[in-house]
């Protein structure tokens, strides 16, 4: 049996009604701004063009590849829809997908539907769009500008999509932040790689194929995206604090082994980098786990970037 | 995937011919009230339970699909495990060498969070066992979903069955010659980081195609008369049994929410 890492839309039931009824206002404000937007600029277009694609990342969702021990992974679709259609029509996409999946598949519930757009069609897009463009502006080459950014916008998307959803289970009582925090952040940070790895194959196809999608036409750095460069920027930094800040309280499985006495038991991992998501030598618990996240952001910008760099070095060996 | 859409029953019941707008707004707020049911009110769970899947053998749906369904809501779950654990401890079970505390209120919670999600994908699988993709559509329409957004769905919807047959053709494609396990301690389909970016330039081959096609698509509707301008079938009034339905349906969720409430 294969047991996919499947998107993980909420059901209804497990958000509260406060949470619920928020994030549907939100997402539907976004998604208003987002349908007039994509309708100015593209006019009589809007319908076939976004109605394919929407089916598109619905199908694309459906290409696994095998892990290993049963398990496979897929593509869940928010970076490369905004690096190729652009974020307001990255966003009316997405909206479609999602959806049409909890009507029609009940992959996430009617009531939670306003979070689940939140989480993946406005937190989704909006990261992608913030990072991709912030990180291509740092480097210089065209084709690896567009692959490290492509890389860390997938992961990062995926990333802190997971925290806006860990939060809102624990502000709906549902988990505590203390858990839901490194669970949800630690499992997608896992699945964030395998959607980069995914993103990264896809955009070197369609540059290799149709360079113009991606290096014409400059959709996804128009004057008009300022406000959702700046929104998804926001987001980004507000989550990967406030998550933290969050989940800073005991962990209760934790206290329940202390009680117990059997805490000791738990053995340590051969290395430590950064123990219990904590810088070391920082006094501020809250200052060393942000510091941690950022220093772990670091690393894999600095592996995507190496990667990048030997990829290109390598080609132009090769060309010479 | 979307053979489940299509577990329809042809030969509906009257009820189950019920105006769409009227089905879409019961489902709509029997969910809400499943929501809005207090944690332990294990009786009023099993109420709406029962009131669902009668009414679903009364529209001879198939219930096993109808439970197999909700167990969707399984993977979930595990979210609410903490719940369980969580201070301060009322028991312990003894597994094995392990002696979990178990807090009595966060159990309670967790399966009233899974219970009453399980209901809600039964309602909402329950609306779709019973209400067309088209029909759906256009009660969205009717509670003033913009237009725009309605025709991107519709549209989505027709040319999924054309896209996922691509993508299934890419998939048998690979299995031919690529991004396969090892089999009997031969490597046959390279490395993680060979499979996940084969799997990427596929997905990259399938967005292109779909550009592509959108192209083809906007030249079809075209040469149709499409100018731009959605035209749509407007939906008329609501039948007056449809709406005795649906005054039924409110009555009798908004009794059980009450009840509820006062029980708790």
């Amino acid at each position: 049996m294969t047991t996919s890492m499947l998107p993980m839309h909420i059901p209804d039931g497990f958000l509260s009604l406060v949470v619920s009824i928020v994030l549907w206002v939100i997402s539907i404000a976004v998604i208003v701004i987002a349908l007039n937007r994509v309708q100015s600029q593209m006019n009589e277009r809007t319908v076939p063009l976004m109605g394919v694609m929407a089916a598109a990342i619905f199908s694309g969702q459906m290409l696994n590849f095998p892990v290993s021990g049963g398990t496979s992974g897929h593509l869940l679709g928010a970076a490369i829809a905004t690096i190729l259609l652009g974020p307001w029509a990255a966003i009316v996409t997405i909206t479609a997908v999602v959806a049409t999946q909890a009507i029609v598949f009940q992959d996430g519930g009617l009531i939670a539907l306003g979070a689940n757009l939140f989480n993946m069609a406005v937190v989704g897009v909006a990261v992608s769009y913030a990072v991709y463009n912030l990180v291509k502006k740092l480097i210089k080459t065209e084709k690896a500008s567009v692959l490290v950014s492509g890389f860390i916008a997938a992961w990062t998307s995926i990333f802190i999509a997971s925290l806006a959803c860990a939060l809102e289970l624990a502000l709906s009582g549902t988990i505590g932040a203390n858990i839901a925090v490194p669970s949800m952040g630690g499992i997608h940070a896992v699945i964030g790689i395998g959607e980069s790895l995914i993103t990264v194959g896809a955009l070197v196809f369609i540059l290799s194929t149709r360079k113009d999608l991606l290096l014409g036409e400059e959709k996804t750095t128009a004057t008009g995206n300022r406000g959702i460069l700046v929104g998804g920027s926001i987001i980004t930094l507000a989550l990967a604090i406030l998550s933290p800040l969050a989940s800073s309280n005991p962990d209760g499985m934790e206290w329940v082994a202390e009680q117990k006495g059997f805490l000791e038991a738990a053995r340590d991992s051969f290395y430590n980098i950064i123990p219990d998501y904590v810088f070391p030598g920082i006094q501020s618990p809250t200052v060393a786990t942000i510091a941690a996240g950022i220093i772990g952001s670091l690393i894999v910008f600095g592996l995507a970037y190496g990667v990048a760099s030997l990829r290109q070095a390598k080609q132009q060996t090769m060309e010479k | 995937m979307i053979e489940a859409s299509q577990d329809r029953n042809p030969h509906q019941h009257t009820v189950g011919e019920t105006d769409a707008r009227i089905k879409v707004s019961l489902a709509v707020f029997a969910i809400l009230v499943t929501s809005l049911i207090p944690v332990g009110q294990w009786w009023i769970y099993l109420c709406l339970w029962v009131i669902t899947t009668v009414l679903g053998i009364f529209l001879r749906i198939d219930i096993l699909k109808l439970i197999k369904r909700s167990l969707l809501v399984l993977p979930f779950c595990i979210s609410t495990i903490p719940l369980i654990f969580r201070s301060p401890v009322d028991f312990w079970i003894p597994i094995g060498n392990w002696m979990p505390g178990i807090n009595l209120a966060g159990l309670y919670q967790a399966l009233s969070i899974i219970i009453k999600s399980f209901i809600s994908i039964q309602i909402a699988a329950f609306l779709i066992m019973t209400t067309s993709f088209g029909e759906i559509m256009a009660a969205l329409r009717a509670f003033g979903i913009p237009q725009v957004l309605v025709s991107v769905m519709t549209m989505m919807w027709r040319y999924l069955e054309v896209i996922l047959g691509e993508a299934r053709r890419m998939m048998q494609a690979r299995a031919a010659r690529s991004a396969c396990l090892a089999m009997d301690d031969r490597e046959v389909g390279g490395n993680l980081f060979f499979r996940a970016t084969v799997t990427g330039g596929m997905a990259g081959s399938l967005f292109i195609r779909s550009l592509e096609r959108s192209e083809r698509v906007f030249q079809a509707m075209l040469a149709r008369g499409y100018d731009g301008e959605l035209r749509e079938d407007r939906m008329g009034e609501i039948p007056s049994i449809s709406r005795s339905i649906g005054i039924i349906g409110l009555s009798l969720l908004a009794g059980i929410l009450f009840l509820a409430y006062w029980l708790g």
